[in-house]
């Protein structure tokens, strides 16, 4: 998120000057400890309402129906490992690497897969907004982990062997229930372009030197992306808030964008 | 003067061995014919009673078989939706001992049969296990890929299993009048469509069920000579009858049918056992206390009960830690501990364990419910 807001600064002549954005911002678990109180998303543990009001310049909560549109950034569903050890040792009818000897349904792995995203804290996100606002809402995926760690996320020697394009899709069987989960909920899901992504599922390791973060203090690791991948980010969300906001975004036109963030 | 009753042991008689006696604590009901260590690789199959049965065997530590277990990530409820860690293979229930020798006999030929996938919504389901896959399959071409798939896996069970546990259910069932072929649910249920011109009813009789178990057994020993079985019968009532007789009577031929093969089969060969299951919980000797109300489903205290006395027998204390039931190998009747405190503390953690495992297991999936939704 830090990445996000970081192009934000230095690509806002892009942006209508009447166009603003306000960061909520934390590790992704501590979301979970959001409540929904009058309308709005309030933390309810010390730790999470520390990061909210450091990252949201003093507010320490989400007045839902005071933005235009919300962007959910790096909540959701970065499934890459979950689907590696699924499919390392199950494959459907017609997708299966080599040496997998078990089977399951095309409709078995989705309902896994739905099972999961559906008590992804994402998911409860969107629920809690939508119980009470129709407001716009975008998703953001969290960015794949590093392609260096291909080889410690996928522990099995059948994956390591297996061709991208099955890699592909198996990540595409997965994005496919993802989008639909957010379809149900009224949110609108997009995925890392595949312009930072070598390996499906993974990050080019370009996007992963120098990462940026909220609190400098946090020791610096591969899982935080840079401001170049925090601009192609938010180069597809301004695009996509232009469209739905129909010209009020990019154009010389007021509205107020707010970005939930988690690292 | 003497009789041939003079010198028999009390549990030979009504009085003594069941009207004076508790069915949790009772004794010399079960006499095992050979030991099942926890470590014996253990298959299990049948009606939706030996889900029960399978999980009891995985509480205590025994081995219970499952070559096909679930993916990583999948909740508990999805698993047993799509018929994982039910039994030793995702066969779902097996109601009639005809559907098991089908099973066993499509493993060993490794046969695919484009007939038994039945369509319903425009999908594709196994007719041999509709429910296994409860959104049924995109093709027929994916419906048989996982059927080959899921035969290859009972094939390894049979082949490797020590022990075979077979909880016999049902006696009727629905076949296809061309290929034979017995589907554990009617068509109509789940998936496909009845047409009286291509299925028919069948109610088995004695020698039916006592030749297809015969031809079952000797398929295995086939592959697996040192396979030893142990039969039971379901106390789970029919939920409706395709006869013309009443549920209640349809439901007394059919165990009763299936209780007299059980016993001809265990008469007849060394390595077939019976455990009464269907004495202790559906005998008015216990008074239907292990029935839920609907006078249908079991009880978990029932389970463990039943359980618990097959476990004593195999040298296993129950985990209340109150062996109650110490059924010896010589059939010796056991005075029982009849402490009152102890009794008491033993029915609480009773309880105790029955609501832990109501709430961690949920409850079996039963096929056959679904025919209530037929109901006037």
């Amino acid at each position: 998120m830090a990445a996000v807001q970081q192009a934000w600064v230095e690509h806002s002549a892009h942006v209508q000057p009447s166009v603003r954005a306000t960061y909520f911002g934390a590790r992704g678990k501590l979301m979970k400890d959001l409540t929904l109180e009058e309308g709005a998303l309030v933390p309810v543990t010390p730790i999470l309402r520390t990061g909210i009001v450091r990252t949201s310049g003093g507010l320490d909560r989400v007045e839902i129906d005071g933005y235009d549109a919300i962007v959910v950034y790096g909540l959701a569903f970065v499934f890459t490992k979950r689907v590696h050890r699924i499919f390392a040792r199950f494959g459907t009818a017609d997708l299966r690497a080599p040496g997998v000897t078990r089977l399951f349904s095309k409709a078995c792995v989705e309902d896994i897969f739905r099972a999961n995203l559906e008590q992804d804290i994402c998911a409860k996100v969107l629920r809690q907004i939508r119980s009470v606002s129709q407001v716009p809402v975008l998703v953001h995926a969290k960015p794949f982990p590093p392609e260096n760690e291909f080889h410690e996320y996928v522990e099995d020697e059948r994956l390591k062997s297996a061709d991208p394009d099955y890699l592909r899709q198996t990540m595409a069987l997965f994005q496919e229930v993802a989008r639909a989960v957010c379809a149900e909920l009224d949110a609108e899901l997009l995925w890392q372009d595949e312009s930072t992504c070598s390996l499906p599922g993974y990050t080019r390791p370009e996007y992963c030197l120098q990462g940026l973060r909220w609190n400098p203090r946090e020791a610096e690791n591969e899982t935080h992306m840079n401001k170049e991948f925090g601009w192609v980010v938010l180069r597809r969300l301004l695009e996509r808030l232009d469209e739905i906001s129909r010209g009020k975004v990019l154009a010389k036109m007021e509205s107020d964008t707010t970005l939930i963030a988690a690292q | 003067m003497k009789s041939p009753y003079d010198t028999l042991s009390p549990e030979k008689f009504w009085k003594s061995g069941a009207a004076d006696t508790d069915p949790l604590t009772v004794a010399g009901l079960y006499t095992k014919k050979f030991p099942i260590a926890p470590q014996d690789r253990i298959a299990t199959a049948g009606s939706c009673f030996a889900q029960h049965i399978t999980r009891q065997f995985r509480d205590h530590k025994f081995t219970v078989m499952d070559l096909e277990s679930p993916p990583h990530f999948m909740p508990d409820d999805l698993q047993r939706a799509y018929g994982f860690s039910l039994y030793s293979a995702r066969y779902g229930n097996i109601y009639t001992v005809r559907h098991l020798l089908q099973l066993a006999q499509d493993a060993f030929a490794r046969k695919v049969d484009a007939s038994d996938v039945w369509l319903k919504d425009g999908r594709w389901y196994d007719a041999i296990r509709p429910s296994v896959d409860p959104r049924g399959f995109e093709s027929v071409e994916e419906a048989l890929a996982n059927r080959r798939n899921h035969l290859t896996k009972v094939r390894a069970v049979f082949e490797t299993m020590q022990v075979f546990f077979f909880t016999l259910g049902l006696t009727e069932a629905w076949t296809c009048r061309k290929t034979g072929r017995v589907y554990p649910v009617a068509p109509g249920i789940i998936a496909g469509d009845y047409d009286p011109e291509l299925f028919e009813f069948r109610n088995f009789g004695f020698n039916d069920v006592y030749d297809d178990f015969f031809a079952f057994y000797r398929l295995i020993h086939e592959h697996n000579p040192e396979a030893r079985f142990v039969l039971t019968v379901s106390p789970v009532p029919l939920t409706a009858t395709a006869s013309d007789n009443h549920v209640l009577v349809a439901t007394t031929y059919s165990k009763s049918v299936l209780r007299s093969a059980a016993g001809a089969l265990c008469a007849a060969f060394a390595d077939i056992d019976y455990f009464p299951s269907y004495e202790i919980i559906a005998s008015h000797w216990s008074k239907s206390a292990f029935f839920e109300p609907n006078m249908r489903s079991i009880t978990p205290a029932g389970v463990a009960a039943v359980m618990r006395i097959f476990f004593a027998a195999h040298g296993v204390q129950s985990e209340t830690g109150a062996e109650v039931a110490t059924a010896s190998s010589s059939g010796t009747h056991s005075v029982q501990a009849s402490v009152d405190d102890l009794e008491r503390e033993r029915r609480r953690k009773e309880r105790k364990r029955a609501r832990r495992e109501q709430r961690r297991s949920g409850k079996e999936v039963c096929d056959d419910l679904l025919l209530d939704t037929f109901a006037p």
